[in-house]
C-alpha cells in the first residue's frame, strides 16, 4: 500500500515557489522525520537535474506544410480508391451471380458460398484497401454524406 | 474553449470549411505533440511528430463519428493517447535500449573538468532514464510533462482524462516505483 504523505506537494510547492526561511527550516524538518517524503524529495530532485539537461521537445517548423501534404495525398488516394472499389463490388456481383446461375448446386451449398463470398469480395477489398489507404467503413461512408466529399467540391 | 470547439468541429461538419479544420490543428497541434512525446519519451521527438499528423489525419477522415457525448479536446487527446501507446509498443519491440536513445537527446555536456564526475554523471543520467522508460503507464505519461515541459498538473489532468488528484497520486506513485527501480539497480551495481 503507497503511503501518502500530504504534506509533501504543499512543501514542493512552496519550495520551488521561493518559500520563507521559516518554511523552508519547517520543510527540513519535516524531511528529516518522514522517510516517505524524504525519498519523494530525493526523487524529485533527480528527475529535475536530469530533464533541465534535456532540450524541451518542440514541434519542427515544416509541420503544418507536411500535414497539408500527407491530408492531400490521403484524399487522392482515398477518393480513387472506393470508385474502384465500388466498380470493382460491381463486377464481382455480375460474376457471383453468373457462377450462381450456371454452376449448378456446388455453389449453393452454405460454406462453399461463404468462401466464394471472402474471395470475391471480403479479400480484394481489403487488400486493395491496404494499397489505397481505405477501411472498409471509409467506403461505406465515401456513399454517404462524408465532409471529405464536400471539401472537395 | 470547449463551445468554440464545438462551433468549429460543426463547421467543418456541416459546411466542409477546411479553415474550421486548420482552425483546430493550430489550437491542439503543441497539445497533441507533448502528450505524444510524453508517452514516448526523450529521443523520440520526430516519432512524436509523425503520431500528431497521424492523430489530426485520423481527425480528419474520421471528425463525423465524434459523437459529441465528451468534450472534443478529450475525444483528440483519447486518439493521440492510444496511437503514442501503440507506437511505443513497437518501438520496444524494435529498439530495445531506448535509455541510450534518450541519452543521445540530451544537450552536449559542457566540458567538465574531471572526466570521472564525467563518467559518474553519465551513468547516473542512463540509469534514470532507462528506470523511467520501464515505468508502466500512466506514471510515465504523468512525469515526463510534469518535469520535462514543465506542464502544470491542469494539462496533465486533460491529457489523461482524469482528476487532478490522480494526477498528483500517478506522480507519487511513479517516483515511488523510480526511487525503488533506482535503489535495487545502485544495491546490483
Amino acid at each position: 500500500m503507497d503511503e501518502i504523505c500530504e504534506s509533501f506537494d504543499r512543501f514542493r510547492t512552496s519550495r520551488h515557489g521561493g518559500c520563507t526561511e521559516g518554511e523552508r527550516r519547517h520543510f527540513e524538518e519535516h524531511l528529516a522525520n518522514c522517510p516517505a517524503c524524504h525519498e519523494q524529495w530525493t526523487v524529485d530532485r533527480i528527475l529535475g537535474n536530469l530533464f533541465s539537461e534535456i532540450p524541451q521537445p518542440v514541434l519542427s517548423p515544416a509541420f503544418d506544410g507536411e500535414l497539408r501534404r500527407r491530408l492531400s495525398e490521403g484524399r487522392r488516394m482515398r477518393h480513387g480508391g472506393p470508385f474502384l472499389m465500388q466498380v470493382y463490388w460491381l463486377a464481382a456481383c455480375v460474376v457471383s451471380l453468373l457462377i450462381f446461375v450456371f454452376s449448378g448446386e456446388q455453389y449453393t451449398r452454405s460454406g462453399t458460398t461463404l468462401l466464394l463470398l471472402l474471395l470475391c469480395f471480403v479479400v480484394p477489398t481489403l487488400l486493395l484497401g491496404k494499397v489505397f489507404r481505405f477501411s472498409l467503413f471509409d467506403l461505406i461512408l465515401s456513399t454517404m454524406n462524408h465532409p471529405e466529399k464536400r471539401v472537395d467540391s | 474553449m470547449g463551445s468554440d470547439d464545438a462551433a468549429l468541429v460543426e463547421g467543418f461538419l456541416s459546411r466542409g470549411a477546411e479553415d474550421c479544420f486548420k482552425r483546430l490543428v493550430d489550437r491542439y497541434k503543441e497539445r497533441v505533440f507533448r502528450l505524444a512525446v510524453s508517452v514516448m519519451g526523450p529521443g523520440f521527438s520526430a516519432e512524436a511528430e509523425d503520431i500528431t499528423q497521424e492523430v489530426f489525419i485520423q481527425v480528419f477522415r474520421k471528425l463525423s463519428t465524434f459523437r459529441r457525448d465528451s468534450s472534443f479536446a478529450t475525444w483528440l487527446y483519447r486518439i493521440a493517447y492510444n496511437k503514442a501507446l501503440e507506437r511505443k509498443r513497437k518501438a520496444r519491440f524494435r529498439i530495445p535500449h531506448q535509455g541510450e536513445r534518450a541519452l543521445s537527446a540530451m544537450a552536449a555536456p559542457a566540458e567538465q573538468s574531471d572526466p570521472v564526475e564525467a563518467t559518474v554523471n553519465e551513468q547516473r543520467n542512463r540509469a534514470v532514464l532507462e528506470s523511467l522508460d520501464a515505468l508502466e503507464e500512466p506514471y510515465r505519461t504523468a512525469i515526463h510533462p510534469y518535469y520535462w515541459m514543465k506542464c502544470p498538473i491542469s494539462e496533465i489532468t486533460e491529457y489523461l482524462g482524469t482528476r487532478p488528484g490522480t494526477v498528483k497520486s500517478y506522480l507519487h506513485r511513479g517516483r515511488k516505483r523510480l526511487a525503488r527501480t533506482l535503489q535495487e539497480e545502485q544495491d546490483n551495481g
